[in-house]
């Protein structure tokens, strides 16, 4: 599936779209249950991972690059590596905002689980999301 | 008088339009990430195949809503989940939003 912008997460884009809500910068998360994005969904459906060494990342309104054809993609690929030993099983991503903490958007892999096991595992995402 | 009886009668049939769109109930279309039910089993429409005649489904277990399989079923055996039917961990907390949701 692609990924999925819940109820809540779409009443935070039409806000910042009129400026009643200021955007702030996402945050990229892991989440470690066998969850499917659904509508209902707030940030607390997700179980963030927390192998050793793992850490959100605040993704900058200056990172991501220009929107074109209705899609826009952060400018780097965002690497999980993992420190320790783990038993993580992650199952994809979301995203929150900074301050409110609502859920923007979220992923689940179809791929997934990627088992996060060993110290150097690492999990690499490049955020993108379209409006079509 | 007869321009008074028109106007009235104008008005009437806009009050009736009107209470005929307050009684009727948008429609709820099927989407991915939406709750469904088939036959009794509720889960997350996950993804559509055959051209959109089959669809993907995560089905999903209670309380906490993890998806515990992926079956693959006619679209036309699905249908929207009710509020009571969502597993209770992801179920919203405000009915009113739900039922904004479709899942009354």
């Amino acid at each position: 599936m692609a990924l999925n912008v819940p109820d809540e997460g779409e009443n935070y884009a039409l806000e910042a779209f009129v400026n009643k809500t200021t955007a702030t910068n996402p945050i990229l998360k892991l989440f470690k249950t066998n969850v499917t994005p659904a509508d209902t969904d707030t940030a607390a459906t997700y179980t963030e991972a927390g192998f050793p060494g793992y850490a959100s990342i605040t993704l900058t309104g200056a990172s991501w690059n220009a929107a074109s054809g209705g899609s826009i993609s952060y400018s780097a690929q965002q690497t999980f590596t993992c420190s320790g030993a783990a038993t993580d099983d992650i199952y994809g991503y979301f995203i929150v905002s900074t301050t409110s903490g609502k859920l923007l958007w979220s992923e689940k892999d179809a791929s997934a689980p990627f088992a996060v096991r060993n110290s150097g595992d690492a999990i690499k995402i490049t955020p993108t999301i379209s409006a079509n | 008088m007869m321009w008074l009886n028109n106007l009235l009668d104008r008005a009437r049939k806009q009050r009736v339009a009107r209470d005929v769109q307050a009684q009727v109930a948008p429609p709820i279309l099927l989407a991915k990430g939406k709750w469904i039910v088939w036959k009794d089993r509720v889960g997350i429409l996950y993804d559509v195949a055959d051209g959109g005649v089959a669809a993907i489904i995560h089905l999903t277990n209670d309380p906490a809503g993890e998806t515990v399989g992926q079956l693959q079923v006619p679209v036309g055996e699905l249908r929207i989940a009710k509020y009571t039917e969502i597993p209770a961990k992801r179920r919203p907390a405000d009915p009113m939003a739900a039922l904004r949701l479709g899942y009354y």
